[in-house]
């Protein structure tokens, strides 16, 4: 599972950094990304409380960051 | 002289006017604010088990050349009853707490609860951030955190590099983490029989380790002005003590009946929880920001697998509504489905899993986070803009965990029990954020 895993994050890689430079915006269309609401942790206080329950209730941790360590509590 | 004096005066109002820009500039500077983002969590568990009270203050403030200075202190307070990972049975079960000085009684056909389940926790957090060369972000940090029965320090160290115009940056991060585990009344023999009655004298009262790294693979993609892309791959692998010291597994007659302590006939027969000494995880998980119009749609999916037989799905969906005045309200619902360790049980069977006194299993653990569920949460939060960095946000989730886990009919002592009850959470999340 772990080796299906790793090739599945290795070609969709591949695939983001193929296509990527035909996408994106110019300086000047960055407007709506800007936005505290388009960050991709623009409540880290809210992900960090998440993470926290999250990983003394269930058996998984991280994907997102460094999340959920630091804690007896699994 | 006007002639002379004309473009004189011209550059001395040009020398006046730059020098009261660069004045302003460097008053600017000096002025960088503190960004204050502050949280209050209280989380409550249903049937008076856990209830923590969680606040956070994390303090950002630009030291000049967008270098980012970044404090964070957590405070943790527990309390209320945890399950000790003995199933609910046709009789009522004593047991000694694992201080050795109380004891508690979980009624006929109820789960039991330990009651002296108390803890606080501080944590502490530092980082700094800041460019390295024209395309590159370099980041630091460490990580103190104590509490009564454990304590855990981490260092992490990232990089980010932008390419194409700053629409994809690439990013590595390390973490690195130790924990010593000083459980109350001391770590417990692996497997070992739980004995009942005062001042247990069966743990060999030392204090364990364990060391965690994590490595992180992110790229991050700006689709086109409305969606931005993010894919992280991460690998975590960690050595040392993972069981836990406090929980036990019911041993069970084939009728489902608590079996007698081989050891002392007057106890019922519970052994201690015991995990391999080493874990790996991977994850990969996808996130995504929509912009629509005015709306945003935030919308993720984790994939977990561990070598523990472990695997995971989680969903998460999270739609921002913005109803004009700088307000939003956000609906959020997240699901989660998790196997089973491959070490899990719901409980061990007399003569199968064991042999005279002891168990012939390796490993063995009831505790419900390492069996099969799946988690479901529904959540609606307000948030109101204030000012430049500045809101306030209030957010009110349940969370719900549903296990089918149960036992074979033909265990009739057990007929009519809940062996897997439901666990439902309310959270409500308190956000202010400002600067000065």
């Amino acid at each position: 599972m772990s080796i299906k895993l790793k090739c599945c994050a290795l070609l969709i890689g591949i695939s983001l950094l193929n296509g990527c430079s035909s996408l994106g915006v110019k300086p000047w269309e960055r407007d709506l990304l800007a936005k505290k609401s388009m960050q991709p942790n623009g409540y880290p206080l809210e992900t960090a409380a998440d993470d926290h329950t999250y990983f003394s209730k269930e058996a998984s941790a991280g994907g997102r960051g460094f999340g959920g360590g630091g804690c007896g509590c699994n | 002289m006007q002639l002379i004096n004309k473009p004189n005066s011209v550059r001395l109002a040009l020398a006046a006017a730059s020098s009261s820009l660069l004045a302003g500039a460097a008053h600017a500077e000096e002025k960088t604010p503190w960004l204050v983002d502050s949280a209050l969590a209280v989380y409550s568990e249903s049937d008076s088990r856990v209830t923590a009270v969680e606040p956070i203050v994390a303090l950002r403030k630009d030291m000049g050349g967008e270098r980012m200075l970044g404090l964070k202190l957590t405070l943790d307070s527990l309390t209320g009853a945890s399950p000790n990972g003995a199933i609910a049975a046709n009789e009522a079960q004593t047991f000694t707490g694992p201080s050795g000085n109380g004891s508690y009684t979980a009624p006929k056909g109820e789960t039991p609860l330990d009651t002296e389940f108390k803890d606080t926790r501080a944590a502490v957090a530092i980082s700094w951030e800041q460019p390295w060369g024209e395309r590159n972000r370099v980041s630091f940090g460490g990580n103190i955190s104590k509490e009564y029965d454990f304590t855990s320090a981490a260092l992490s160290a990232a990089i980010a590099r932008d390419f194409n115009n700053k629409n994809t940056t690439l990013s590595f991060g390390v973490n690195v983490e130790t924990d010593i585990i000083d459980a109350v009344g001391g770590i417990p023999d692996p497997l070992t029989s739980l004995k009942v009655g005062l001042n247990p004298d069966h743990k060999d009262g030392g204090s364990e380790n364990k060391t965690v790294s994590d490595l992180l693979l992110g790229v991050t993609q700006v689709m086109n002005r409305h969606w931005l892309t993010q894919l992280n791959f991460s690998l975590g692998t960690s050595s040392g003590y993972h069981s836990d010291p406090y929980k036990v597994l019911s041993v069970l007659n084939t009728d489902g009946s608590l079996a007698t302590n081989p050891a002392d006939a007057a106890s019922k027969w519970y052994l201690y929880d015991s995990r391999p000494d080493s874990r790996s995880r991977q994850s990969l998980y996808w996130g995504n920001k929509i912009h629509l119009t005015e709306d945003v749609i935030d919308v993720s999916y984790r994939y977990y697998t561990d070598d523990w037989g472990i695997d995971s799905h989680t969903l998460d969906f999270r739609y921002r509504y913005e109803f004009g005045g700088n307000m939003y309200l956000e609906p959020h619902v997240r699901w989660y489905s998790q196997t089973a360790a491959d070490f899990h049980h719901l409980y061990l069977n007399k003569g199968a899993d064991t042999n005279g006194a002891a168990s012939t299993l390796d490993y063995a653990s009831a505790d419900s986070r390492l069996g099969e569920f799946t988690g479901t949460t529904f959540g609606l939060k307000y948030g109101i803009e204030l000012g430049r960095n500045t809101e306030f946000n209030i957010r009110v989730e349940q969370y719900k965990q549903t296990s089918n886990a149960g036992a074979p009919a033909t265990m009739t002592a057990l007929k009519g029990l809940d062996l897997s009850p439901d666990l439902t959470a309310m959270t409500v999340l308190v956000g202010y954020s400002f600067e000065f």
